[in-house]
């Protein structure tokens, strides 16, 4: 509890005055002759009792009176968080008084012996509460956050919602204008000599500022940015900025728009942790937002193929969605059109488009509705466009959707396999080249038999970008030695280990083992067979490079039997398992060499189901969407382009490679900005922190000579753009704070301001218990020293008896 | 109100200096009163005719009825039979107390006396007077002339209230000197010991005599109207008391004084006993009354 004027406490004092006049100013008795003394007499020592009683109530009346009075003119408050505490306390303290009187009536008045008792034992428990109340009272306010008054000086922390939600637009203002407005004006309100810091998402948001100009600058300089922390962690750091304060008054206004997605419940209840640890902060909430906003959504787009081979199809599929409202909207695929020269002028994103394709969907209110909009014919190179509700509405950052393609054209893959080639080969061909797609192919495969590839010289051999030998023979030492070669300068081979390596009384599991010496991972032990249950494979480790196509699926691989693999001796360090059938042993196996890779799988790709002692059914068990996916992935791999990625979300880190010969490369921002970085030399990766705007990035190095260009695209989750509200009760019970007040305008944060920092105002309660008390004092007088009426009656009705 | 009727008052009577013209007064308010009210038929005029019964003195033979009828009928009156009546004056100094300076107890009680004195000899009612405090003091014996008035309320003019009072022992006595069934009236405010005073009534009644008590309280003591703090007083034995609230203790008080008439009037009920609680603010009627129905139950 706080005063407004503590000095007039002082006036308690007062108190002493009905106390003296009791026990100084005692009446003088007047004598009076008077013959029926006899009936006094037999009263008196019980009148005597009584009349002190009576004295002593009414002394408690008036000094009460008197406390209560002096209690209301210095004008006390109370935080509004312990006003349920102040009220118990009060009541308690209350029950405590009028328990106390109990016993001193009783004691008084003679009342029986368990009268006395009883009210000895309720006066007793009501002041043991009163005093466990007061202490935990006392404990409480040491470390909380004392009411100074409004004038005192403030450690204030403004947190903005920077997320680009904030920039919806209604009656033609953003919503972060409109918080960056109520800022400005709060600024102005707080008290001289305070401490101001301004935080929004952004994780370099500064220190306190020096003075309100500074402040207010920062304040203006907010702009909308889809990366960084999420709102409660920047709560939570505000918190822990304002306590860092000497001041005493500490005071955090968020202004939010109160979507739920600015509010994870998680993250909001572990802000709530943070505040729990003292009531020394207050929080004030400023919603900005719009009760009930109009906007449609274009949804994240679905993973689609980032490197796609010239004369491919590029498609995108995503979810439309309407919040407030329905209708028909136009989503049109826009291609950026690059100059001739390759010169990038302006920003990123103001670059001329073409439109590629258009699509009308119909969207009702709260429903999503798919679309997938198609495009091909690229130039090779890095294409970049857009996705784009055409038509506005209160949010633009979610109306578009970036993306950047690389274009490049087929990859040569050699796959090799003993004679017959054509009853090896097929499952894997079609695979990695499919017979019936004329265009776009990202792969053209060449086939031939192990002898040939025997003969094939290494300069011929380095024209493919990945060779594939399916189901080898121990063949000749010069083979595996060509194909290790191979790998070493940068290529990629897959080999596929079946029935012909050996393991039989014809050939020996050791030829193999002799002939390829130095290119395999490990030698061949035997082959293990288990028909029932037969093995499968598991394909847990979702993030390799192998896996990637399976990744966003759950592989049923028990309806996709292996019955036979050769299990491998124990591999060397450096040979990693991508795969491993369920017993444990090694199913794919990469082994990085020189510069290139080998990855061998154990069991072969090459069976037909038809044949007599097939291996395994991945090839050819239906539907065979698993194999194409292992086999696709594979390529990426062994051809190196799968680990390229050219879209990401806001807050994360790009990557690019960037040849060796490049020390710098220039970054272009949407918004315009050029940044100069230094590539990864060993890596030869550029990793790019920056992508909190949504759009397409340049990066270009090289000049004009030796011009090299590449780009990304970035996108903010479609998640933070929904303005979906959050319940303000669910807000307020996952931040722990049942009290907080959410403000809308001016007049409501000076409300809550006023009432945060003077407390709630005692006055008028105190007023209304004083009337209560002084009433009662008056009708205690009054009927203490009523004149009584009952002589004439009692007289009356004797005469009557009589 | 009728003019006579108002010295019923006590305010009013007095104002009158003359006792003989108090009781005057009295009696003739009360009368007139009477008028108009239910108690016809208590004066000592004819009553009824009875049939003549040898013994009946032959001089109350109506001799016009007989001469209508030929038959002997006896006139019957009220006053008929004689009654002594005594009255006893308290002279205890507790009877001189009044609160409010004019009519102190005794002064009512003597008012009171006299006129009942006045009203008995009307009738022909022998009346005697008796005084005590702690003992007989004066006594004047009974007598029905009406020259006799004088005699007691000049006797009863010259009385003042002495010092401490002995009900019982004085009541005892009385009751040795009675040697007729008689009316005592009783006239004190009983500020004694209340059970020896009881006896000695009992012992009274039990005598054959007719009593009736008018306990006669000063209006304060009926209603206690002081206020502050107080010491009282008692004025016989000078006795204070501590000093009391007297806002406070009068609930206590009043309901102290209405237990002890109470106790009176349910042990003189029990005795056989008239119980008339009177004090000092009230009509004098209210003793006449009484006395008249008394004097028509020995009718």
């Amino acid at each position: 509890m706080s005063f407004a004027n503590a000095i007039l406490l002082a006036g308690a004092a007062l108190i002493s005055v009905p106390i003296l006049l009791h026990l100084l100013m005692r009446q003088q008795p007047k004598r009076i002759v008077f013959p029926a003394v006899r009936f006094i007499k037999q009263r008196q020592q019980s009148n005597r009792r009584r009349l002190r009683f009576r004295h002593l109530l009414l002394l408690t009346a008036r000094c009460l009176a008197i406390l209560l009075l002096v209690l209301a003119v210095a004008r006390p408050s109370v935080p509004p968080e312990l006003v349920d505490r102040f009220v118990a306390s009060a009541v308690v303290g209350g029950l405590a008084i009028v328990a106390l009187l109990g016993v001193a009536a009783a004691y008084w008045l003679q009342s029986r012996r368990w009268v006395f008792i009883a009210t000895l034992v309720v006066a007793g428990i009501l002041v043991a509460t009163g005093a466990a109340l007061a202490v935990s009272w006392v404990g409480e306010r040491q470390d909380s956050n004392v009411a100074g008054g409004v004038e005192s000086p403030v450690a204030a922390a403004l947190v903005f919602d920077t997320s680009p939600r904030l920039t919806y637009k209604h009656d033609d203002k953003e919503r972060l204008d409109a918080a960056r407005e109520m800022a400005l004006w709060l600024v102005g309100q707080l008290p001289n000599e305070s401490e101001i810091a301004v935080l929004n998402s952004r994780s370099d948001s500064s220190a306190f500022a020096i003075d309100r100009g500074a402040a207010r600058k920062k304040i203006e300089s907010l702009g909308p940015t889809a990366a960084g922390l999420t709102l409660p962690q920047v709560v939570a750091e505000a918190v822990t900025r304002v306590r860092e304060s000497d001041l005493a008054q500490r005071e955090v206004y968020i202004f939010t728009d109160l979507a739920a997605a600015a509010w994870p419940l998680e993250e909001t209840r572990r802000l709530a942790d943070v505040l729990k640890d003292g009531e020394d902060v207050r929080l004030y909430m400023v919603d900005v937002g719009i009760e009930k906003p109009i906007n449609f959504t274009l949804g994240d787009l679905d993973r689609f193929e980032e490197s796609i081979p010239a004369g491919g199809t590029l498609a995108l599929r995503t979810n439309v969605s309407a919040i407030g409202t329905g209708g028909e909207r136009v989503v049109e695929l826009h291609e950026f059109i690059t100059s001739e020269d390759g010169a990038l002028p302006g920003k990123p994103n103001e670059r001329p488009t073409r439109v590629r394709q258009r699509q009308t969907v119909s969207t009702t209110p709260g429903s999503a509705q798919r679309v997938e909009l198609r495009a091909s014919g690229f130039a090779e190179g890095t294409t970049q466009g857009y996705l784009q509700i055409v038509g506005g509405d209160g949010l633009a950052w979610d109306d578009r959707r970036y993306f950047t393609v690389t274009v490049a054209p087929a990859k040569r893959v050699l796959v090799a396999s003993p004679k017959p080639v054509d009853d090896y080969v097929l499952f894997l061909a079609e695979a990695i080249a499919p017979s019936g797609d004329a265009s776009g192919k990202r792969y053209s495969c060449d086939v031939m038999d192990l002898d040939q590839l025997g003969e094939t010289r290494l300069e011929d051999l380095l024209a493919y970008a990945a060779v594939c030998v399916l189901d080898p023979t121990p063949a000749s030492t010069k083979l595996w030695t060509l194909l290790g070669d191979y790998a070493k300068l940068g290529g990629g081979v897959g080999v596929f280990l079946g029935s012909n390596a050996g393991g039989n009384v014809r050939v020996p599991v050791g030829k193999i083992n002799e002939a390829a010496a130095g290119f395999l991972p490990a030698p061949l032990v035997r082959i293990r067979t288990r028909t029932s249950p037969p093995f499968q494979l598991v394909t847990d480790n979702k993030s390799d490079a192998i896996l990637a196509r399976l990744a966003n699926y759950d592989v049923p691989w028990g309806a996709y039997p292996v019955y036979k693999y050769w299990e491998l001796a124990e591999l060397p360090r450096g040979a990693r398992v991508v795969a491993k059938f369920d017993d444990g042993a090694p199913a794919i196996v990469d082994q990085p060499l020189g510069q290139g890779r080998a990855v061998w799988m154990t069991t072969p790709v090459s069976d037909a189901a038809s044949v007599l002692g097939y291996w395994n059914l991945l090839p050819t068990a239906d539907p065979p969407w698993p194999f194409l996916g292992l086999v696709d992935g594979m390529m990426a791999y062994l051809t190196g382009g799968g680990s390229q990625r050219f879209n990401y979300a806001t807050g994360e880190s790009a990557v690019l490679e960037v040849p060796a010969r490049f020390a710098s490369v220039v970054v272009t921002t949407p918004p315009g900005d050029d940044l100069t970085l230094q590539p990864d030399a060993k890596q030869q990766r550029l990793f790019f922190r920056g992508t909190e705007w949504p759009g397409s990035y340049l990066a270009s190095a090289g000049g004009t000579l030796d011009r090299w260009q590449r780009g990304f695209s970035v996108n903010a989750p479609a998640a933070e753009c929904n303005l979906a509200r959050i319940d303000p009760t669910v807000l307020r019970e996952a931040i722990g704070l049942s009290a907080l007040q959410i403000a809308r305008s001016q007049e409501e944060i000076n409300r809550d301001v006023t009432r945060g920092r003077v407390g709630v105002k005692l006055f008028p309660w105190i007023m209304l218990v004083l009337a209560a008390m002084m009433a009662g004092e008056f009708v205690l007088a009054t009927f203490f020293y009523r004149p009584k009426a009952v002589e004439k009656a009692s007289a009356a009705e004797l005469m009557r008896a009589a | 109100m009728p003019t006579v009727e108002k010295y019923l008052k006590p305010d009013v009577i007095r104002q009158i200096a003359r006792l003989d013209l108090r009781a005057q007064f009295i009696v003739k308010g009360f009368f007139q009163g009477l008028h108009a009210s239910p108690y016809h038929g208590f004066s000592v005029e004819f009553s009824e005719h009875r049939k003549y019964t040898p013994g009946d003195n032959p001089q109350d033979i109506d001799w016009l009825v007989y001469a209508k009828t030929d038959k002997y009928y006896i006139k019957k009156f009220e006053a008929e039979t004689n009654i002594t009546g005594y009255l006893v004056m308290d002279l205890s100094q507790s009877m001189s107390y009044t609160y409010r300076q004019d009519l102190t107890k005794f002064d009512y009680g003597i008012c009171l006396a006299a006129a009942l004195c006045y009203l008995m000899v009307h009738q022909q009612d022998p009346v005697g007077l008796v005084t005590f405090d702690t003992k007989i003091r004066a006594s004047v014996p009974p007598k029905s002339k009406r020259t006799h008035i004088g005699t007691v309320l000049s006797t009863l003019a010259n009385l003042r209230p002495t010092g401490e009072t002995d009900i019982a022992a004085s009541l005892t006595q009385l009751d040795a000197m009675l040697k007729h069934r008689s009316l005592v009236m009783l006239f004190s405010d009983l500020l004694a010991e209340p059970q020896p005073a009881l006896q000695s009534l009992r012992r009274l009644r039990h005598a054959g005599h007719d009593v009736i008590l008018f306990h006669i309280l000063d209006e304060a003591e009926v209603r206690f109207p002081f206020e502050g703090v107080a010491e009282f007083e008692d004025p016989e034995t000078q006795e204070a008391l501590d000093p009391v609230d007297a806002v406070g203790i009068r609930q206590d008080y009043l309901a102290e004084v209405n237990d002890f008439r109470e106790m009176f009037r349910r042990e003189c009920f029990q005795s056989g006993i008239d119980y008339v609680p009177l004090d000092t603010s009230m009509q004098f009627d209210r003793a006449l009354v009484e006395y008249l129905v008394m004097r028509r139950a020995r009718g």
